[in-house]
């Protein structure tokens, strides 16, 4: 590919394995968001009073927080494939 | 037994004939398992017998050298980096061939050098003196126009001018004052920073009659020594009269400027300039068919670089132990040490070496009985060899004691993980490890430099079995990057009527307490792990701590139980009844009642109270600490609880003087009456030694018999399991760490009692301390609970905290690269560090010292494959 290579091997190794981090986390964790796990429930930005507390409102904002998350993790592909053309691109060996 | 103790080794001395030992050294080179003693040790290294072959050997790697230098500075030339081992000894004639090879190959291109060097001198000097014939032509015209000026001004006025130059040699001009002037010109060629001072100099050296005018070369010329571009400008100097003449030649030389015969006619000037180009044209010509020439050399010379370097290598080193050799006419010998399963592979090796250099003698192996402790030579393969290291980075074990690396296989990583927890951290150090196993093949080849990425890819093995525990651990402790997963369903839950009465909560409760009575379904714990409720909970570090520290303390003393057990192995091997009645057995006694109660105690805790009783039941620490001063408990654990813990504190106690006293008293009484002293049979053969074992390596009995044990025919005879101690009947032989066997060593009861006192307050105090010491376990996974927590709930947390898109989308990707990175960084890295350490200390002190020697040498075989790979070691 004709990209122009403007990061050094290692940096674009790093940055590669961070996407790629990404890109199996954040849809896992978006899947868990979906189906409402309890174990996110302190980072559900949910703050209400306990009155006005609606078990459907708190599933919703878990849907929004995992749309966020699913849309990130669009982002971390495109800068994994990003990183590993710059990768593929240099042909130098990695191995410092 | 080979993988529980070290290898057996016996000293053999090695007969080679004078022909055949240059082939039959190579051939141990080859196999790499034969240690070389130097049998010269006073011999100055320099009146040795190959000392001139060694010299030649430098003299060639130094050639080497020479055109590796070359060939790196052609920066095109590759030289090939891994070059296949072909695992042959070079032939004693490959070295005059590779020696001429190589002179020849260095002349070469010294000369090629040199010539180049002066045809580069030759295009500088060619280039500045073009540069000065086009400069100074400039000069001469102005003054040819003043001049012409100054005859026109004469021929109308006769006045003063003076004809600056008398190009044309005729009619000089009508000059007022003086005679003829003719001005003296000097050209060359300076570098321009050091123009000015030049100027300065000849202002005042001169005093102001000379003239001086110059110009810039806008080109950098290159200086043919150095290689560096420099710039310089044209001078020219116009001066009158011969004294002012040798001035300016002579400040011209302390400012190193090179002069150029400058012809002051035109046509003159034109017609060099014209030859000049001309040579310049042939010189550049001449200057690329060098260069290339000499890349040409060079690129052969580099396919074959590594492989001469090797040879070279190999030669060097089969020359420098043939120098350990004692030589004489017609053989040389040598004492080598060799592990005794690995004979036939040798002898199979001195037979090839023999027959290739074409002698019919062959090679004589015989032992050599001796007494000192042979080396420890541990066989390992690419798995174990990461765990041996580590080992052996505390202390190389003594000849065939208890080996603790297949046990820290498994032991190592596992308190490793107790104290790394975490199932994601885990899988990455996994994964990690597992690229580095996958890609070994292509990294070893690689050859890298980085220490410390080898020192990471030396212990790969050990790093995968270190993730892969921690995920299991992490698993059992819930964690996964700081959060539970919860896989089967929690087992608590909010009974109906407190979820009813939560709506009417006020604003500040925001905690509910659930009673397990209540809230605790089915009366059946998580099924695997720590419940996943713990992790909303905020008492979750009151019962996590509780229940570490105790599991800490349980393993601990496991750990050390297991070590003081591998000893009992030791004691067994070497045949040192006294040592198992006299240390083995009081140290279990001691370490087992009191600590090992104390983990019963735990445990039985845990299974007779649940949450029915729990606010009845007695604390451990106050029943522990009750036990010692022998009050009676207040709550019961069980009946008969106070009668149980005083005999077992009275049991504990008395083996504190039987560890001290027992064994001091029986030498003594072994060293007073050699023969009354006998109880038992096998007593008889053990020397003062308090299990140290590491005699010498005689198995047969004929050589005990020999040994003077005569007169006392109790002798058992030893099955041929290796070392025991050959001088047994030397009674009460040898003080503790003096020469081991030696049968009239003196008697010393009183450092015998002093070495038994601190042996015996080590183990006393260290089993208290040391089991404190395990509680690091508890500490570490909590610190990186905590951790791992406070990076999420501080970092990660902040990106899922938006519910809308906008700026969420902006927000989330950048926190989550930030978290992924602290969490490399801090969690694995640093954490991933401490918890080796402190593991690896773990290990070391609080196991180790409770079997561990650590004496030994280690085996250093004569190999090329180990020069090879590290020539700056010879």
């Amino acid at each position: 590919m004709a990209v122009p290579v403007f990061c050094s091997p290692f940096t674009s190794f790093f940055c590669a394995f961070i996407g790629l981090w990404g890109l199996i986390m954040c849809p896992i964790m978006g899947a868990f968001y979906y189906s409402h796990a309890i174990t996110f429930v302190e980072d559900v930005p949910y703050d209400v009073e306990p009155s006005d507390f609606s078990k459907d409102d708190l599933e919703s904002t878990y849907e929004k927080v995992a749309i966020n998350l699913f849309i990130s993790t669009g982002v971390y592909f495109v800068c994994f494939m990003l990183c590993l053309c710059q990768f593929i691109n240099r042909k130098t060996s990695l191995i410092p | 037994m080979a993988l529980f103790r070290c290898e057996e080794m016996a000293l053999y001395q090695l007969f080679l004939q004078s022909e055949a030992a240059y082939n039959c050294v190579g051939e141990m080179g080859e196999i790499g398992l034969v240690q070389f003693r130097d049998m010269n040790p006073d011999v100055n290294a320099f009146q040795r017998k190959f000392v001139n072959e060694v010299r030649r050997c430098e003299e060639m790697e130094r050639k080497l050298r020479f055109i590796e230098k070359e060939v790196k500075k052609e920066a095109h030339i590759n030289i090939p980096n891994n070059v296949p081992d072909l695992k042959q000894v070079p032939a004693a004639r490959e070295m005059n061939e590779l020696d001429n090879q190589l002179e020849k190959l260095e002349n070469e291109l010294r000369e090629l050098l040199s010539n180049q060097e002066q045809l580069q001198k030759n295009f500088l000097e060619l280039t500045e003196l073009k540069q000065v014939l086009l400069r100074t032509s400039i000069f001469f015209q102005e003054a040819d126009s003043t001049r012409f000026a100054a005859a026109a001004r004469d021929d109308r006025e006769h006045e003063e001018g003076e004809a600056l130059l008398d190009v044309e040699g005729g009619a000089s001009g009508g000059v007022a004052g003086g005679g003829t002037n003719k001005l003296g010109v000097v050209a060359g060629v300076i570098k321009r920073e050091l123009l000015g001072a030049f100027e300065r100099v000849l202002w005042r050296v001169c005093r102001g009659n000379v003239f001086l005018k110059h110009a810039d070369i806008e080109e950098p010329l290159t200086d043919p020594t150095t290689g560096d571009s420099l710039l310089k400008c044209v001078f020219i100097v116009f001066f009158q009269g011969e004294q002012l003449g040798n001035r300016v030649k002579k400040i011209c030389e302390g400012f190193r400027a090179t002069l150029y015969p400058c012809p002051e006619q035109t046509a003159e000037r034109r017609e060099m300039l014209k030859g000049v180009e001309a040579r310049i044209a042939d010189l550049q010509v001449v200057l690329d068919q060098t260069l290339s020439h000499r890349t040409r050399v060079l690129e052969s010379a580099a396919a074959n670089l590594p492989l001469w370097f090797v040879k070279v290598r190999k030669i060097k080193s089969i020359y420098h132990t043939l120098n350990l050799f004692q030589v004489s006419q017609k053989y040389l010998q040598v004492q080598c040490w060799i592990p005794i399963t690995d004979i036939p592979k040798i002898q199979a090796a001195l037979d090839k070496g023999t027959s290739d250099a074409g002698s019919s003698v062959p090679s004589v192996l015989s032992q050599v009985p001796t007494k000192e402790q042979p080396p420890t030579f541990n066989r390992t393969n690419k798995f174990t060899e990461g765990f041996q290291t580590i080992i052996d980075a505390y202390g190389v074990s003594s000849y065939r004691e208890m080996n603790p690396m297949p046990f820290t296989v498994i032991t190592f990583p596992f308190l490793f993980a107790v104290m790394f927890g975490d199932c994601g951290h885990g899988l990455i150090m996994a994964l990690f490890a597992g690229l580095l196993i996958w890609k070994e093949k292509d990294i070893i080849a690689a050859k890298s430099k980085n220490e410390i990425f080898m020192m990471f890819f030396g212990g790969r093995y050990l790093i995968f079995l270190m993730g892969v525990f921690s995920i299991y651990t992490g698993i059992l402790y819930n964690d996964l990057f700081s959060k539970s997963m919860n896989i089967f369903g929690s087992q608590w839950a909010i009974p109906q009527d407190v979820a009813k009465t939560l709506a009417g909560y006020s604003d500040n409760t925001d905690t509910v307490e659930l009673d397990p009575k209540d809230s605790f379904k089915d009366k059946a714990p998580y099924p695997f792990g720590l419940d996943p409720i713990w992790q909303v909970a905020d008492n979750k570090l009151d019962f996590l701590n509780s229940f570490k520290m105790k599991l800490s303390v349980i393993l601990g003393v496991m750990h050390m139980l297991f070590g003081v057990v591998l000893s009992l192995l030791n004691h067994t091997y070497f045949r040192k009844p006294l040592n198992v009645i006299a240390e083995f057995i009081p140290q279990v006694l001691f370490l087992g009642g009191l600590f090992g109660y104390l983990v019963f105690m735990i445990i039985y805790k845990w299974f007779a109270f649940d949450y029915t009783n729990s606010a009845s039941a007695p604390q451990l620490l106050i029943t522990f600490t009750d036990m010692f001063m022998l009050s009676a408990p207040d709550d019961e654990l069980y009946s008969g609880q106070y009668t149980v813990q005083v005999i077992i504190l009275l049991v504990g106690v008395a083996c504190v003087p039987w560890m001290l006293f027992v064994k001091p008293t029986v030498l003594y009484m072994r060293h007073r009456n050699p023969a009354a002293g006998l109880t038992f049979k096998n007593l008889n053969n053990l020397a003062g030694d308090d299990g140290e074992g590491t005699e010498g390596l005689i198995s047969n009995d004929e050589l005990d018999r020999e040994n003077g044990i005569g007169g006392d025919d109790h002798v058992i005879s030893p099955d041929t399991h290796g070392a025991h101690s050959s001088n047994g009947n030397a009674p009460g032989a040898g003080g503790h760490g003096g020469g081991h066997g030696d049968d009239d060593e003196e008697f010393d009861f009183g450092q015998i009692m002093i070495l038994q006192a601190i042996h015996t307050i080590e183990f006393c105090l260290g089993c208290i301390s040391h089991t404190a010491s395990y509680l690091r376990l508890w500490a570490l996974s909590l610190a990186h609970a905590e951790l791992s927590e406070v990076l999420w709930s501080m970092v990660m947390s902040i990106g899922l905290s938006y519910d809308s898109v906008f700026p969420g989308i902006l927000i989330l990707p950048p926190i989550f690269a930030a978290w992924a990175v602290l969490t490399l960084a801090i969690l694995l890295l640093m954490e991933g560090l401490s918890a080796f350490l402190h593991a690896l200390r773990l290990h070391w002190v609080e196991f180790q010292s409770k079997f561990y020697h650590g004496e030994g040498h280690l085996f250093t075989p004569f190999s090329f494959k180990h020069i090879v790979e590290n020539p700056l070691e010879d």
